[in-house]
């Protein structure tokens, strides 16, 4: 095996959950994990050799699993369904009380904008604002408001719900 | 729930993913070579595309060209050379603007580096290129019908019997509807609803 295929199997190994989080968020009817999982898998390959490492690689993961997901739209099934990456994901066994808090989490996330989304994320994956700011090109400022915002936004599902 | 429940969510799930393996260096190396072998295909069929528009492109200048120098070859009376002059005149435009179009949109997705971007201007760029599929598919609708009112006048069928041109404008409306009614509802209508949720989701971006 080449060793770009080796350095970037290491990588996609460390960031698998990272992308799968991603993924998860932004499944829809019509893209589902399995395919947001591919397409990420994919893109991260083709800007692989482009890599400078201008930045933080984990910021370079988000950027992309969250740009490849805020963007596809399926127009046709590019990808053959030839691997199931999400196989062992979706086994995922959990007993009823936790199994209803990871959909209220998703459906919660998923009343938020694409961009929202993107914020709420990593932020619950405890990015500093700054690092919120270089994957979604806002402002440090912006990020602070937009999380403020999205807190409110929270509390009026939460009181609807 | 509110942040604070929605991280304890949160880590439910890092928790129930740390436990298992989400995916396995065979599955990402088959990914890779189909992409690969895909590659090459694509690669291949695009070339063979590239010759094909080529070809179509040089047949279809070779058409109008002789269609522009038919009237002097036959003796066309005058009015009728101009009338032919405006309607290769409007399909050579036609297809110069499809070309330019298509090169702009084509131009527009190469330069939107998913790796290098920001979330915001990558959201931004698609943005406005799902607008530029609304506004196209807006733009051939109304083509189609310009098309036919040129034809219309050009076939000079303007100065047939009210009762002929009450039964062509019958079938060239309804040859429009038809053609329009696909064009949405089978190629376009479903991109159409996707691209309208999108365009609406994105909206807050822009709103920077």
């Amino acid at each position: 095996m080449e060793n770009v295929e080796q350095e970037f199997l290491s990588v996609i190994h460390e960031y698998s959950r990272v992308i799968y989080k991603v993924c998860y968020l932004y499944t829809t009817p019509n893209a589902t994990l399995n395919d947001l999982y591919q397409e990420v898998v994919l893109n991260i390959w083709k800007a692989f050799p482009k890599f400078r490492k201008e930045c933080k690689i984990s910021t370079w993961i988000y950027r992309i699993a969250l740009n490849t997901c805020i963007s596809f739209i399926r127009k046709e099934k590019n990808i053959p369904e030839i691997i199931s990456f999400t196989q062992e994901a979706d086994r995922i066994e959990e007993d009823d009380d936790k199994q209803l808090m990871l959909n209220k989490l998703y459906w919660m996330i998923n009343k938020l904008g694409q961009l929202e989304k993107s914020i709420i994320l990593l932020y619950l994956e405890e990015k500093k604002y700054e690092e919120i700011a270089e994957i979604t090109g806002l402002s440090v400022t912006n990020i602070a408001t937009r999380i403020s915002r999205i807190k409110d936004k929270l509390r009026v599902m939460n009181k609807e719900d | 729930m509110e942040l604070d429940e929605l991280k304890k969510s949160w880590n439910t799930l890092n928790e129930q993913l740390q436990k298992e393996s989400i995916t396995n260096d065979e599955q990402v190396i088959e990914l890779i070579t189909r992409y690969k072998d895909n590659a090459n295909k694509s690669l291949k069929c695009l070339t063979g595309w590239q010759r094909f528009s080529i070809t179509i492109g040089i047949v279809g200048i070779l058409v109008l060209s002789l269609i522009w120098i038919l009237p002097s070859l036959f003796h066309i009376s005058e009015e009728c050379q101009s009338k032919i002059n405006v309607l290769t005149i409007f399909i050579g435009i036609s297809i110069l603007g499809g070309i330019w179009w298509d090169c702009k949109n084509y131009i527009w997705i190469k330069n939107t580096k998913i790796d290098e971007m920001p979330v915001s201007v990558v959201s931004k760029r698609m943005l406005q290129f799902r607008q530029w599929i609304k506004a196209e598919i807006i733009t051939i609708s109304a083509w189609i019908i310009v098309f036919n009112v040129v034809y219309y006048w050009a076939m000079n069928f303007n100065k047939a019997s009210i009762a002929v041109q009450a039964i062509l404008i019958g079938i060239i409306v309804l040859g429009d509807v038809v053609i329009i009614y696909f064009l949405y509802k089978k190629i376009a209508y479903k991109h159409l609803d996707n691209i309208k949720k999108n365009i609406d989701e994105l909206k807050d971006i822009c709103s920077e």
